[in-house]
């Protein structure tokens, strides 16, 4: 008897020290009901409140922030040490996708946060009810948010209205275009005549039966029904939910429906997006359009298509019914961020003066904020060595951005897309499956994952 | 004299282990409490700490009584457990004997098979995403110009050949690990027991199954044990296989979200559910004790009846 209770005892321990190892340390302290404004050694003069006014140019202090964005990072903190030589920036790399859980964490484990905090379009929504942000559009900041473009205004508030990060850059998307095969397949490799020839989805269906036929089954419209279904569904600019209810049906159906006429006609390749083989695509010469925002020039084309240097390779267009805001990234300020004056003082450079845009136009990226461009009409110029002569910062500046319809944000759309993830993939594997086949099943699941919301 | 000496003796050894019992009670008895103080709450990272309240059982309700996905998620954790644990006990076993008698080359096939057990997780990912992509994957390249399928197989779209794909790649990672206990298991039996019996007229089959096996009892119901145990933990595989931007949590179908995945998703990824997340902890929790209690029970029958 006394043997076997020793072994239960010994077991239990054994998977005690297992459950352990599964669940998380914690503290009770919260730092971020702390008030505690650090002293700022060094720079004396600065005195007050008025966030206002700019910083003598030999301040000192030292700002900590998490991303995932190199180039961006580089390209914006080294303008800044220009302006600022004793300004020093500690930076985390951090994978976009663990953002919501690394600021979770910090947040419940009281350690610290970093000065500059970011927030990536896919979890922003969530990310923006974390108690962990300073309102920009209030005193000290006062940032006033008819300075930045007005598809992004939805796009940087918290449920509250306040504004919690200002895009780094502006992130519209269009059609990017294969001009070899469009010339082949459409007799043209004009924007302004392939936008006349797809006015609508159904034409593009039509359009891409033809390629099909023509090529054999070798040439495809787009690489992936998940990435086309993507686009769609952001082209109609609803809301995913209101208040308890998630409108599967309103503003998902007809994408789904696309999505399998798409498949249907076979003029979508197989391709999981995001996939090497996804990535691969982009220099095999096989796809025709893609969509295409301004960061997926140097990330996804430049990167992927090593033959299409100076090749003209491709072209920037408008996508049929309209284009879309895809991806995007914020710079937020802390509330533990111990220079609050520094932090605004970094991110009205980046994001809202001349010299970040500056910075940011040598890379490919065009400043969110209006005036600039105003100030500077040169920065709206973005070339691609990849897109022969065409404007790429001017096509996305005049005619991608304002046919852009902009969806409001939401607490669970993280979980909405990451459904949909399900479906589309459920769709490309199961040629049967139908749309309204489709809807449901995107609603059972929605209804096992968010069993707090009606599923219309 | 002495006894004060005997006392000032005493001392030392509560000094040399208080590092260890500092430690263990600093990084695992403590948080383990906490945790299941957090499973007893409503806390959510959305209204921060000072917010959450005490729900008692609610969480560990919800948790057993409606939570299909967690039910989901503790089947395939299961279906995995019960297809790659015996190809890698016995697999291993297998490949331990045949590369123990190899003389010259045995040292050269025990680094290639231990091999995949050192390699980075994500590199690992990257190669068996390149390997079973559908259109532009190396084996239905191989499979199709071979004349074998007439169209490539989406490995990694569909929830069985998903499954398929993430233990091929547990049992290739892991299977050095085994062999390597099977191999240190192996040198400790001794020759002449096996020399004696074959002298006696056994042949190499019944030495395998009444001296090898029985001498490598020890080490197979260790095997099996961690096995169990660190199979309701599995989640680099899957997680690896399905981690792009544009995959589901859990692959096709959710045939790949193991208990892991899910604690993992519904804690920090999807959700911010820290109370429920805890709960889910402790669930599984419960079910590895219960696990390992009946297979404990089994091992130990089997041992009084021998």
């Amino acid at each position: 008897m006394n043997k076997h209770i020793k072994k239960m005892v010994a077991l239990i321990m054994g998977v005690g020290m297992l459950g352990g190892l599964m669940t998380g340390c914690g503290t009770e302290k919260n730092s971020q009901t702390e008030k505690k404004e650090a002293k700022v050694e060094g720079n004396t003069e600065i005195v007050g409140e008025d966030y206002s006014q700019a910083l003598p140019s030999d301040y000192e202090g030292t700002l900590t922030m998490w991303g995932w964005d190199d180039i961006y990072y580089k390209a914006v903190t080294e303008a800044f040490q220009k302006k600022y030589p004793n300004v020093k920036f500690e930076y985390t790399p951090v994978a976009n996708g663990d953002l919501l859980q690394k600021y979770q964490t910090a947040l419940a484990t009281g350690t610290e946060l970093p000065d500059i905090a970011w927030a990536i379009i896919d979890s922003r929504a969530k990310v923006f009810e974390l108690d962990m942000w300073e309102a920009l559009d209030q005193a000290p900041y006062n940032f006033n948010i008819s300075e930045v473009y007005e598809y992004l205004h939805p796009k940087m508030v918290n449920s509250k209205g306040d504004v919690c990060g200002i895009e780094q850059c502006l992130s519209p998307a269009g059609l990017a275009y294969r001009k070899d095969l469009t010339k082949e397949y459409f007799g043209t490799d004009d924007p302004k005549e392939l936008e006349k020839m797809f006015p609508n989805w159904q034409t593009f269906i039509e359009k891409g039966k033809e390629v099909y036929e023509k090529s054999g089954g070798q040439i495809y419209m787009w690489p992936g029904v998940g990435d086309a279904q993507q686009f769609i569904r952001e082209q109609e600019g609803k809301s995913w939910i209101e208040g308890n209810v998630i409108k599967a049906t309103d503003s998902l159906k007809r994408s789904l429906e696309l999505a399998c006429e798409f498949r249907d006609s076979n003029i979508v390749d197989k391709l999981e997006a995001w996939t090497p083989a996804w990535y691969a695509s982009y220099g095999e010469g096989k796809h025709i359009f893609a969509g295409c925002a301004t960061w997926s020039v140097p990330f996804t084309i430049e990167p992927n298509d090593p033959t299409g240097k100076d090749a003209n390779h491709w072209g920037l267009m408008n996508a049929p019914e309209g284009n879309i805001s895809w991806g995007g990234t914020t710079l937020g300020i802390s509330k533990t961020c111990k220079d609050k004056r520094l932090a605004w003082e970094f991110i009205r450079f980046a994001t809202l003066s001349t010299e970040g845009a500056e910075a940011l136009n040598k890379v490919g990226f065009l400043t969110s904020a209006i005036k600039p461009y105003e100030e500077k009409p040169e920065l709206r110029v973005y070339k691609s060595a990849w897109f022969g002569d065409q404007d790429l910062g001017a096509y996305f500046l005049d005619e991608i951005i304002p046919n852009i319809k902009s969806r409001e944000m939401n607490l669970d759309d993280n979980i909405i897309h990451e459904t949909l993830n399900l479906i589309t993939t459920a769709l490309n594997n199961d040629r049967n499956m139908t749309a309204d086949q489709a809807l449901e099943k995107l609603k059972e699941e929605l209804e096992l994952k968010l069993s707090g919301y009606k599923v219309e | 004299m002495n006894s004060l000496k005997k006392d000032s003796l005493r001392k030392w050894p509560y000094l040399f282990l208080a590092p260890y019992f500092l430690f263990y009670f600093s990084f695992f008895i403590y948080p383990t409490i906490y945790s299941c103080i957090i499973s007893l709450t409503d806390w959510d990272s959305l209204s921060g700490v000072a917010n959450r309240k005490f729900i008692g059982l609610i969480n560990y309700i919800k948790l057993f009584m409606s939570d299909k996905l967690f039910y989901k998620s503790l089947g395939n954790t299961f279906l995995f457990m019960f297809i790659y644990i015996p190809i890698l006990i016995f697999g291993g076993l297998l490949l331990a004997v045949l590369l123990y008698r190899l003389n010259k080359t045995s040292r050269l096939f025990q680094t290639i098979n231990v091999l995949p057990y050192i390699t980075t997780p994500v590199a690992i990912g990257i190669i068996f995403s390149f390997l079973f992509d559908w259109s532009t994957g190396i084996l239905n390249t191989i499979l199709t110009q071979a004349g074998i399928l007439e169209e490539g197989i989406n490995w990694l779209g569909s929830g069985a050949t998903a499954r398929l794909v993430v233990i091929i790649l547990i049992v290739w990672k892991n299977m050095g690990y085994y062999l390597l206990i099977y191999l240190a298991g192996l040198s400790t039996i001794p020759e002449e027991i096996s020399e004696a019996a074959m002298v006696d007229g056994a042949n190499k089959v019944q030495v395998f199954f009444k001296i090898t096996i029985p001498y490598l009892k020890p080490i197979i119901v260790f095997l099996i044990l961690t096995s169990i145990i660190s199979g309701f933990q599995l989640f680099d595989e899957p997680y690896l296989l399905f981690s792009n931007i544009n995959s589901s949590v859990g692959g096709p179908e959710r045939s790949c979200m193991t208990s892991m995945i899910y604690f993992f998703d519904q804690t920090f990824r999807s959700s911010t559910k820290l109370g429920y997340g805890a709960a889910i902890s402790y669930g599984l929790f419960l079910v590895v004790l219960v696990v390992s209690l009946i297979v404990s029970r089994i091992i130990n029958r089997k041992e009084e009846e021998s």
